[in-house]
């Protein structure tokens, strides 16, 4: 039978740096459309910023809030009286 | 339009290394599976240029360096420099294994062509032979016959 050379530790290494990769370019990534001055208002952006820029300006948003408030924004737009929506 | 010139800048490089950290991670991965010289060559190579420069550069060397940026790139860094190790110890063992099965099957071939060049050696042989006898044996007939008649 024929010896296998494949390496057990390379295999494990390559493993890991593949998910390490893409935690680094989505972490890259949101740095650098931070430093572009491109901020989209999106709340993903802003955790995701905070999250890896921990001493930011501003307070810690926790994924739940983030959710809550964007529900809460949604909410508040929609018209809250049938006259609002222009009938009688 | 300096700030658009800026924000070009920071793009190329981390679009660029993901591209090729796609490639390095990929190639790696099938030359470990498949015992493969060229490919895992390939990603060794490519670990040290360009990606190893790429990293040191967004990790130091952009206009503006986050905390962040400096932590992940030497993260990075270290696995790449483990990984290059592990990658050329199984270069070599992989170049090794591959010499040594290349003279093994030039002995192999080598023994296979004396086999059979013997075996036709032989077969001339004894075709030549037994044609000698059969021409011999002729002979004898040929002349009894003649022994025969003279008598």
């Amino acid at each position: 039978m024929r010896q296998r050379t494949s390496s057990l530790p390379l295999a494990v290494l390559l493993y890991f740096n593949v998910f390490y990769s893409i935690i680094y370019a989505i972490v890259i990534g949101v740095l650098v459309l931070e430093k572009r001055n491109l901020r989209y208002q999106s709340q993903i952006q802003q955790f995701l910023i905070q999250f890896v820029y921990g001493t930011s300006k501003s307070r810690f948003i926790r994924i739940d809030t983030v959710i809550s408030d964007a529900i809460a924004k949604v909410l508040i737009q929609l018209p809250k009286t049938t006259s609002d929506m222009g009938c009688y | 339009m300096q700030s658009q010139k800026f924000s070009y800048n920071c793009l190329k490089l981390p679009v660029i290394w993901v591209a090729i950290e796609f490639v390095r991670l990929n190639s790696g991965r099938i030359a470990n599976i498949e015992e493969r010289v060229s490919k895992l060559a390939a990603s060794s190579m490519l670990s040290i240029f360009p990606q190893v420069p790429i990293l040191v550069y967004i990790g130091y060397f952009q206009e503006i360096v986050f905390p962040a940026d400096c932590i992940f790139s030497i993260c990075m860094l270290l696995l790449m420099v483990v990984e290059f190790i592990f990658c050329f110890q199984m270069l070599r063992r992989l170049i090794k294994m591959k010499t040594l099965s290349f003279y093994r099957d030039c002995i192999e071939e080598a023994s296979q062509m004396r086999d059979k060049q013997l075996k036709e050696e032989a077969d001339v042989a004894y075709w030549s032979r037994r044609k000698m006898e059969e021409s011999l044996t002729n002979a004898d007939r040929y002349e009894t016959k003649e022994h025969r008649l003279k008598e």
